[in-house]
This record gives structure tokens, sequence and C-alpha cells, in this order.
């Protein structure tokens, strides 16, 4: 389990990262409504990673809390709720079929579009990828629709689900929009996503019937859900996957793989597939359950079965061919051209296979398909392209790129980034170093492990002063027009601080669920004679809280009028506020009648505690940094630490705002509900 | 008169209402809906009923209610504000790209109005009880 937490924070920070990459870091000139539908689906599989991710790291925390510390989260014996852990788990669950879907989406519509030379109702797709992110965190109850919830719950989410149709079906219609009529070639980037159309469509249709909350009940835990959702995954991804490989290998290896050993694995995987896994709806409608490994004989069901098993040998005959068909390109495949498919975006302007170029230009766009486009009529083009020029191998000491607007794609700042380093190894080995300690239960290490990885992340991304002068002294803020130093939205650290709020707002929201739900379901709260918590105190420390925001925003007040002193002092007062609440806090659980370990009341009570205390320090770490490099820094202090000030700030009005919503429901609600 | 470059200008706040105001409506509707109907029909709020209908039932009608306005007022901005910017000649790039964001929230925002209504039709049929 601790090695699946490490896992959720893994892909947590890649999710906010390749978000992040995606608003703030493409091509000048590439706004919203030119994005390629590839880069739409992976934004919005990003983002849903991230909130996906931070549910499932709660739902994991709590888990593991259960088995070693003892809490009391899921033990039905002690206030705790079994199905809790069903709700947290496919709260996540569901949307990551998603996560795993809309890139194949994306694969789809690159394909599609190559191939038929047009792409219909590409702002449609977009809205139906939106859709399909936002409805994917509404259908976790689906799920559960025999745990005995009640009707009236099991309806919305049953209208939900069948609302997802939409979303599907619209990408599906735009897709055979686009080929028909258009007589494309045959290829077997093509036929693969041809055999997604047609089994992902047979997938909907069984997702839309069990969507039904009469028909779920017959089918739960029956052979129907195998094949459905077979017929999702494997349809609606691997086959996309697949073709995806076919339709990027040229550019990956600079050869073009074998046509006919590629029709070979397509029919050998589709025959096999249906073969595989449609007997299964038969199977599952008569009676067979899932997850067990015989059926009774009087259910007459080993024609299907012997069906299925000989389409399992012929669907790994079809990987066969595709993984010999992979090797024979990489030996003795024919030469590749730079763009052997004709495709319309920017991965096939480099040539076929990549060469390794340091610093090359950044390519402009001004159009959709930017390599369909008629260069001499292309006017925004231009204009972007002194920019990229001046950009051309520099700056030549630190490393930058440029930072552009979310919607439009203008260039709108320089942003540096970090230099090559071996910082993240030893971060890696401090992660390694805290995970090991966990599971051997050494937990003297794990404080050491994770000191070492936040020590080394922040010494990798602490700009040197040698670095910075070189920034301050650079020509290309009055070359190209663009700052180097920015706060704000126009900032690529701002950027990055606002997700990582999301994120920590996402799992106090998590925890608050699980604080509600548990309430919900038990007769007396707080639990087994635990007293109503005490006001006035506890609300004096939680009142400090806002007080250290107001003492950071009046920081960030001065420093923006150039008040150094008071932008210190304001600093300081915040921190010492800080360190106060921590202790003090941390003295007021101790003396508190009960432990975690005694009921589910203590166990959350306990945890979103500590959550508000977690954030507090780290807060704390923020402001200490600020606060010491602003008082070393000297001359350049107002040009050098604006965000590191704006940062703090902001995060400070994040932590009191939470804390607020914190108090009220760990300290008043219990006298309303 | 403004010119066509003032009429172009679109705050960035309205855009992103445009193309998430209907998401965010929902979002808040299923939670809310879903939160109510599991506090109400599992505790005591079932039993009073105003008219006929329970007070769960009135709960989940006020707040479709209110989420349909939401998200009917971000269809409704999106729309004009695509009407607006398409009937501008000679448009630069970036109204272009303003118009096309508005054309994208007005089918997410209809959409999710259109999904709002449909989710809140099982609560007719559960009006006197859960």
């Amino acid at each position: 389990m601790v090695g699946l937490g490490a896992a959720e924070v893994a892909g947590i920070a890649a999710g906010a990262e390749l978000a992040v990459s995606t608003l703030r870091l493409r091509a000048p000139g590439m706004s919203l409504n030119r994005m390629p539908l590839y880069i739409w689906a992976w934004l919005a599989t990003a983002i849903m990673i991230v909130f996906a991710f931070s549910t499932l790291l709660i739902a994991t925390l709590l888990l593991e809390l259960d088995h070693d510390l003892g809490t009391r989260f899921f033990d039905d014996q002690k206030g705790g709720n079994h199905l809790l852990w069903q709700h947290l788990f496919w709260f996540f669950g569901h949307p990551e079929v998603y996560i795993i879907f809309l890139p194949a989406t994306g694969v789809v519509s690159m394909i599609v579009t190559a191939f038929s030379g047009r792409i219909i109702g590409y702002t449609w797709i977009v809205v139906a990828i939106l859709l399909t992110g936002f409805l994917s965190f509404g259908l976790w109850v689906h799920h559960m629709y025999t745990t005995g919830l009640p009707e009236l719950s099991l309806y919305f989410f049953a209208g939900a689900s069948l609302m997802i149709a939409i979303a599907s079906g619209v990408q599906i219609f735009a897709w055979i929009a686009s080929l028909w009529g258009r007589n494309p070639r045959l290829a077997s980037p093509l036929l693969f996503v041809l055999g997604f159309m047609f089994i992902f469509v047979l997938g909907g249709l069984t997702g839309v019937m069990i969507a039904v909350v009469p028909f779920d009940l017959q089918v739960h835990d029956t052979y129907f859900l195998v094949a459905h959702f077979h017929y999702v995954l494997i349809g609606g991804a691997v086959f996309p996957i697949l073709a995806g490989i076919y339709y990027w290998l040229p550019k990956f290896c600079g050869r073009m793989p074998s046509e006919r050993l590629g029709k070979w694995s397509f029919w050998l995987t589709f025959v096999g597939f249906n073969a595989t896994f449609f007997p299964m709806h038969i199977m599952g409608l008569l009676g067979m359950p899932r997850r067990v490994y015989t059926y009774p004989a009087s259910l007459e069901l080993d024609g299907y079965n012997l069906l299925a098993t000989v389409g399992a040998f012929v669907m790994a005959g079809g990987f066969l061919a595709f993984v010999i068909n992979v090797l024979y390109t990489l030996r003795f495949g024919e030469k590749a051209s730079q763009n052997p498919w004709g495709g319309d975006s920017l991965e096939w302007t480099i040539p076929s296979p990549p060469i390794f170029v340091l610093n090359p230009r950044l390519p402009t766009v001004s159009s959709r398909h930017p390599l369909w486009e008629d260069k001499s009529e292309s006017q925004s083009a231009d204009r972007w392209q002194p920019l990229t020029e001046i950009m051309d191998h520099r700056p030549e000491r630190w490393r930058a790129t440029l930072l552009v607007d979310v919607i439009t794609g203008e260039p709108q700042a320089i942003a540096r980034l970090a230099t090559p380093s071996y910082m993240p190894l030893v971060a890696a080995l401090g992660i390694a170093l805290l995970i090991v300690a966990t599971i051997a239960k050494i937990y003297l290490f794990i404080p050491v492990g994770l000191l070492i990885s936040v020590a080394a992340l922040m010494a990798w991304h602490w700009p040197s002063r040698a670095e910075l002068e070189l920034m301050r002294k650079s020509t290309l803020p009055d070359e190209t027009g663009l700052p180097i130093f920015t706060t704000g939205s126009k900032s690529l650290g701002w950027t990055g601080m606002f997700f990582l709020m999301m994120v920590l707002g996402w799992c106090f929201g998590t925890l608050l669920y699980t604080y509600y739900y548990l309430r919900l379901y038990s007769a007396d709260w707080p639990q087994a004679g635990v007293p109503l918590p005490e006001l006035l105190w506890s609300g004096l420390l939680f009142i400090s809280i806002g007080v250290t925001a107001a003492a950071f925003g009046g920081a960030w007040f001065a420093f923006r009028r150039g008040y150094k002193r008071y932008c210190i002092g304001g600093l300081i007062f915040g921190i010492v506020l800080m360190a106060t609440f921590l202790i003090a806090h941390t003295l007021q659980l101790a003396q508190l009648g009960f432990a975690p370990q005694t009921n589910a009341y203590g166990s959350i009570f306990y945890v979103l505690s500590w959550g508000i205390d977690t954030l507090v320090l780290i807060g704390l770490g923020l402001a200490g940094m600020t606060l010491v490099r602003l008082w070393l820094e000297v001359e350049h202090w107002r040009l050098f630490l604006a965000l590191n000030v704006q940062i703090t700030a902001h995060y400070s009005y994040f932590t009191a705002a939470i804390a607020a919503v914190v108090y009220g429901t760990l300290y008043l609600s219990p006298y309303v509900i | 008169m403004p010119s066509n470059a003032q009429n172009s200008r679109v705050g960035r706040g309205l855009l992103w209402f445009c193309l998430f105001g209907g998401a965010i409506a929902w979002t808040f509707h299923l939670m809310f809906a879903y939160a109510i109907a599991e506090f109400g029909c599992m505790g005591r709020l079932s039993e009073h009923d105003y008219l006929g209908i329970t007070l769960v039932a009135w709960l989940e009608l006020a707040l479709t209610v209110a989420s349909t306005a939401i998200a009917s007022a971000a269809t409704a901005v999106a729309y004009c504000v695509h009407h607006r910017l398409q009937e501008q000649e000679n448009a630069d790039a970036e109204t272009a790209i303003m118009r096309n964001t508005a054309w994208a929230g007005l089918l997410t925002s209809g959409t999710f109005t259109f999904i709002i209504l449909f989710e809140s039709i099982p609560i007719l049929y559960y009006l006197k009880s859960c």
C-alpha cells in the first residue's frame, strides 16, 4: 500500500506537470482552438489524474492507517463503515476507466485526421472530451447499485451514467463523418481504428444497458460485466494503442511497418477478441458468475467457454504477429519519409527518426493543421517567427522557454527552467528510503527519507546567485518585449502552486466527505460517549491561522510598495504564529480524552487535525525559505523574490480557508447535526 | 460608436463562465442531490412533508431549479458572446479564439443544462417517499 501511495503521488505530480505544460508551454500561436485533439485528450486526462488519484491517495492512506495505526475508518464494530472504502475506491475507479480511454480517443482523432485529410466537428469533439472528463466523476455509484443505497440516490447516478453516452457518441459520429466519402487507404493504423469503433460501440451499448438500475441488479457480478468492460477497455484502449504504435512507429525508428503483418495482426486480434468476449455476454445473462473459476454443468456453458478459450488463443496470435511486426520494422522495414501518413501535426516536421538537437527552434502555429496550411497565406505565423529566431540557441548559460497565454497561445513571458542535475536522483533515493523504512517499520528513517527528498527538490529548483545575475542582465526582455521575472498567472511557478492547492483542497474534500459519511451512518455523534468538542480554545487556535494569512497578506502588500522591513516583519510574525499554532495544537490533541483508535469519530478527528498541521507545516517551510532569501538579498530583492512572497501569501489564504472549513466540521457541526 | 476591437473584447472570467459554468452547476447538483438524498432518506427529513411532498423532494427540486438557473445562465451568456463576436467584420485572431471558446461554452453548458434536467426526472417519482 505504501508503494501504491508513492505511485499515486507520482501520478498526481505527472498529471499536474502535464496539465501545466499543456496550458503554459505550447508553441507560440497555438491557441486553445488550434490545439491538436490528442493534446486536448491528454489535458483532460491529466486534470482527471490529479483529482482521481488524490482521492485514491486518501483512501490508501486511511486503509494504511487502519492496518498499521489501528484507526477505525472501515471497522463496522467501532463506528466505521466498510462501504466507505467502496465509495472512495470507485470515486477513483470510474474516472480511471476514462483516464485509460481518453488518450486513446486522442490517438484515434489524430489517425482519422491524417487518413481522411480532415476532422469534422473539432469543437464538438473537444466538448465531448470536456463532458467525459466531468461526467466520469459523477458515475461512481453505478458500481454500487447493489449495496443498498437509497433508491433516489441511485437514479441520479443512473441519469449521469446514461448521459456519458452523449459524449462518447459525439466523438464516434465525428470520426465516422470525417472518414465518410474520403476513401482512405486501409493501412494498419486505420484498420485498428475501425476495429476500435466497432468494438467500442458494442461496449458503449452494453454500458448504457448496465447503467439502468434494474438491469444492473440482474447482471451484477456476472460474465456480462466481464464482457462489457473488456469491450470498453480492450476496444477503447488496446486497439487505439496498437493503432497509435503503427502510426508513430515510422517516426520512432525511421522505418515503415510491414502492411501484410499489420493486416494479419489486426484480423487475428479482432476476430480472436470477439470470439473471446462476445460469448461472455450470453454466459452472463445465463447466470455465469464472475471471479469464480468454474461453473455448474447444469448451465450448459461448455460451448461458449470453449469458444472463448479458442478466441483467446487466436487473439494471442494477433498480438504475436504485432510483436513480430515491430521487431521486423526495427531491423528490415522500408525507410520512412518525414511524414509518411500525411499527418497535420508538428511531430511530422522533424526527421524520422528524430535527431538529437540541442535548443531546436520553437515552432510557430497559425492554424489547426500547421502542416497543411499554405505558408504563403499565413500571416500570424510570421508574427511569432522573429521572436523564436531571437530565442534560437538562447539563452546560452541558463535554460529558458516561452510561456504562453492559456487561451490565446500568445507569448507572455520567458520562463526559467531548472538546470540538469543529480538532485532528482537524490530525491528519488530519499523517497525509496521512506518507502523501505515504512515497509520495514523502521519509523526513524521515514522523516529522514522525506527530508532528503524535500531538500534535494529545493536544491534543484533553487537558482544560484550567478544564474540570477545572468537572468537579470539578460538582454532578452529588451529584444523580445517579454519579462523574465513575473508573478501571478503570468508565472509558471504560480500555475504550479495553483495545482498544488487544488490537490491539497481535493484531499481535504475527500476527508470531509469521509467525516460526513461516517456521521451519516452513525447513530450517535461523537461516538461512544466521547464528549462534544470544546469550542473556545480551539476557536482561538484556528483564528490564529487566519491572522497568519493576514500577516502574510500584509507582507505581500508591503513588498509591492517597496517596504522590505515591513515585509520581513509580516513574515516573521506569521512564522511565529504558525509555530505557536503547531505547538499549541499538538498539546491540545495530546489532552483529548480519546485516541485515533477509540472509534471512527476519533480516527477522522485526528486525521483531519493532522491534515491541518501538515498544511501549516508546509506553509512554515515556504515562509521560512522566503524569509531567508529576502533577508540575504540586499540589492535586487524586488526583482528576484516577488513570486516567492506572493506564493507564500496565496498559500496562507488557502490554508486559512481550509482551516475554517475544518473547524466548522470538527468543532461546530457536531452541535448542529 | 465603439470600434470593432472594443466590441470584440470579452472578459476572461466571462469566457471561463461560458465554458465551465454548466459543468460546475452540474457538479454541485449531483453532489448536493446525492448528499440530500443520503442524509434525507437515512435521517428524518423524509418524514416531514409540505403540500403532500416530502422535505427531501422539496430540497431536491429547489437544488435542481438553482443548478439549472446557473447552467442556463452560462448557456445564455455563451450564446450572447458568440452572437456578438460573430457579427464582427474583419475579426482578428484573438476575436476568433474568443468566438470559438464561446461556441464551445454554448455546447458544453447547454448539454449540462439538459443533463441536470434529465437527472432530476426521478425526483418526480419520489415526491412522497424515498
